[in-house]
């Protein structure tokens, strides 16, 4: 076992910090110090092509789509480095869901017109997955698409659609087919946003960031915009979000950079003369915090291995996305309460310590456990992907064998 | 990166399991809970025939010239088999650490007596004040002419009625550290047997003037607490592979035990409360797993490892004694029955907690090593 990045890997990593660095101007560390969370301004979205046009936005992807053709160990990397400068812009969802996805299962002639556009920065995706009666249980949606001509015509409300209001596309998931089994009469779709129909309203979240309500009214797609098959898409859907989880090295570091200002903080703060780190409560709660970032790193090491290693993750990621999505709300509930009554202040506010940001980031840290799947729903996926467990509804014992994957032994 | 192991290392795995679940059943280990010396003659010759008991020295001593993780794997069998004996303390400590600090004669003339099983060590750790830190050595060590004498307790030394050497910190007049290989059955040492929860062979010793002779010292005299801390470092993390072995066993013996239980006319198994249970088993072990193997690369490759063993050893503490409680919840009242296995493994748990240290022992380390002021 060796749990060491390669000199190789450890080269790429100083090329692309220096890179990512001398693509931060004044302007991006304005934008991203003052602007609300309401999407990324023109700064973020220009740092974004600036990426692309280095070819950082497909490192993974093979150089016959126009990626670097490098490893996904690499591109793991690179989401570590990006996730040193707190939440940047990547155009994650078109280079990692949907992307990947088309190369899989799209046709020559999507391969041609998409790929280019989302590893340039010019297409960029919204999940139009979740709706109004459609969250965890998301096979249930309601939002149909009826083919009528050379078009398909879609109906519907999408929810929490997040990027919706900053996109020019919707990778938007809707009902084909409703004979058959819920999973069965699904299909995945491109949606250019200013097509007619679509209108988007709007919801503002706890934590000041916008998510939209999308409302399809007739809106008209060409029948080449559905990609793979008809009434595959729920699989499709799947498979992207296997891909989607190359980007999770951007959580480990973004909690160690938080852990380090939180550091420095205590250090250099002191109470009953001397440094509040040195508090035997505060001491030990940071030691139990960092033990769980060091979880979140490991986990995240296996994670990436095994992807880089053509396995795919299942009950792994699952693990990997419960213990650094808690660890975010605790290190945020943990950082708040070291500022004491000064934890509060928000960064528009005179005498706000650390930016604000633990004040945002108890906001924000509350989505995330249950946003991109229930953690809840992440352990019944390790229970029965990895432990073979029955579903809750199996009367009987006919479901104890596994679905697939690795199974939980050693 | 490289997180699999080596095809040899699975070999090993897979034939210490099968070993194990044809030798050691937990017949067997219950047998042993009562009997005198502890652990199986027959399997211990078994084991020494298989090269399990040299498998980390060199070949020129007899042994396997296997790794640290090569010897972790197999431990982790132990560990899921609950396989008694001094292995652990004959291989795994005294071995190792008379290859780490002894001479070219002690190692070749103990190292081979231990790979081959015909010699058995033990390691004489702790005393009255029983912590794993150098103030904590208080048996004497002086000078009588050319030889020296030993005086003082130990304590919780294990299987020292079946062994013929112990390897024994000491404290020399001058107040520095030395490790010595005192034999076994000298007639000044009064063994005194201590009755655990996990019923294994433990002993109070109380040495007076016991003689030990200068070719018994391992190293330097007096300077030798780098060596200790090397061998527990070793030890903890070996230990901890112990652990993680146990754990596991408990979490799928957990999990088969839900898939056969039926309540409501359904297996427990498809209860989303007891599938979370299981889930964060899953999560607490093999975070300990990773930790540990990740701790035992770093010391092969000779880097520092104190933030790595302290990670490895909390969360070590934590999977074994949290699954095994966790696991007795699950199962109800079937599993607090004595003739019900998990017992076995629940019972050994918490003191593996304790054993190389508990938790609140390690935070220190990982709070400077973390950046802490």
């Amino acid at each position: 076992m060796d749990f060491r990045f390669t000199p190789d890997q450890d080269e790429w990593r100083d090329e692309i910090r220096s890179t990512i660095e001398s693509l931060i101007t004044p302007e991006l560390r304005e934008e991203m110090e003052t602007a609300d969370d309401v999407g990324p301004g023109p700064a973020q979205k220009l740092f974004m092509r600036e990426l692309g046009s280095r070819g950082l936005l497909g490192i993974s992807w093979p150089e016959e789509y126009g990626g670097l053709g490098r490893s996904l160990m690499d591109q793991y990397i690179f989401s570590e480095e990006i996730g040193r400068f707190g939440s940047l812009y990547t155009n994650g969802t078109a280079t990692h869901m949907v992307g990947p996805t088309i190369m899989n299962v799209g046709t020559d002639e999507q391969r041609e017109e998409w790929l280019p556009k989302m590893l340039s920065g010019e297409v960029e995706c919204a999940l139009g997955y979740s709706e109004p009666g459609a969250g965890t249980d998301l096979a249930g949606l309601q939002t149909r698409a009826v083919v009528d001509g050379d078009d398909y015509v879609i109906n519907g409300q999408k929810m929490f659609t997040s990027a919706g209001h900053f996109s020019s596309h919707v990778w938007l998931l809707a009902r084909t087919d409703t004979e058959v089994r819920k999973h069965r009469g699904l299909s995945v779709f491109l949606v250019p946003m200013d097509s007619e129909g679509i209108s988007v309203r709007p919801l503002w979240r706890m934590d000041s960031g916008r998510t939209n309500e999308v409302f399809f009214d007739n809106v008209r797609v060409p029948r080449q915009n559905l990609i793979g098959e008809p009434n595959r898409g729920w699989y499709h859907v799947a498979m992207a979000l296997d891909f989607e989880r190359v980007s999770i090295g951007s959580r480990y570091t973004g909690l160690l950079r938080r852990m380090d200002r939180l550091i420095k903080f205590a250090n250099e703060h002191e109470t009953d003369g001397r440094p509040l780190s040195q508090d035997p409560h505060v001491r030990t709660r940071f030691v139990e915090l960092g033990m769980k970032l060091e979880v979140v790193r490991l986990f995240s090491y296996r994670t990436a291995w095994m992807i880089d290693q053509g396995i795919v993750p299942n009950y792994e990621s699952s693990a990997l996305k419960i213990v650094a999505t808690d660890l975010i709300q605790e290190v945020a509930d943990f950082g708040f309460e070291l500022l004491g009554m000064y934890g509060q202040l928000t960064k528009n506010s005179p005498y706000s310590l650390l930016d604000g940001e633990m004040e945002q980031a108890y906001r924000s840290g509350i989505f995330l456990r249950f946003g991109g799947g229930a953690n809840e729903v992440q352990r019944d996926i390790i229970a029965r992907r990895g432990l073979g467990m029955p579903r809750p509804d199996s009367a009987g014992f006919t479901s104890l064998t596994r679905s697939g994957g690795t199974q939980v032994t050693s | 990166m490289d997180l699999s192991l080596t095809e040899s290392q699975e070999k090993l795995k897979a034939d210490a399991r099968a070993f194990f679940e044809r030798e050691c059943p937990t017949s067997l280990v219950r047998e042993m809970e009562r009997d005198e010396r502890g652990y199986s003659a027959d399997m211990w010759e078994r084991m020494a025939a298989l090269g399990w008991m040299g498998l980390p020295f060199p070949e020129r001593y007899g042994g396997g010239g296997g790794s640290l993780t090569d010897l972790a794997v197999l431990i982790e069998e132990f560990g899921r088999a609950l396989a008694p004996g001094p292995f652990f303390n004959s291989v795994a400590i005294v071995g190792l650490t008379i290859l780490d600090a002894g001479s070219d004669r002690q190692k070749g003339e103990i190292l081979p007596r231990i790979a081959d099983g015909s010699l058995i060590a033990t390691a004489a750790l702790l005393e009255e004040d029983a912590r794993y830190r150098p103030e904590a050595i208080r048996m004497t060590l002086e000078r009588r002419g050319g030889e020296f004498v030993v005086n003082g307790v130990k304590m919780f030394v294990e299987y020292s009625n079946s062994a013929d050497v112990m390897l024994t910190p000491l404290r020399t007049s001058q107040g520095g550290v030395a490790l010595a290989l005192i034999p076994a059955s000298d007639t000044g040492i009064r063994a005194t047997s201590l009755d655990s929860i996990a019923r294994d062979r433990q002993f109070a010793l109380r040495f007076e003037d016991v003689p030990v002779s200068a070719d018994a010292i391992l190293g330097s005299e007096g300077d030798e607490w780098p060596a200790l801390k090397r061998a527990l470092d070793r030890a903890t993390l070996l230990h901890c592979a112990q652990s993680v072995g146990g754990a596991q066993r408990v979490l799928e013996m957990t999990v088969d035990y839900t898939k056969q239980r039926v309540q409501f006319d359904r297996p427990i198994a498809s209860f989303q409360s007891v599938q979370h249970d299981c889930a964060d088993m899953v999560i607490a072990t093999d975070s300990a797993r990773l930790a540990v193997y990740q701790a035992i690369t770093r010391i092969e490759d000779g880097q520092d490892a104190d933030k790595e063993i302290a990670l490895a050893k909390t969360l070590t503490n934590h999977a074994y004694k949290w699954t095994t409680l966790t696991a007795q919840q699950v199962h109800g009242g079937i599993a607090f029955m004595e003739e019900y296995d998990l017992q076995l493994w629940t019972r050994r748990a918490k003191v593996a907690e304790l054993k190389f240290g508990a938790s609140s022992g390690y935070t220190e380390t990982f709070a400077q090593r973390m950046g802490l002021a």
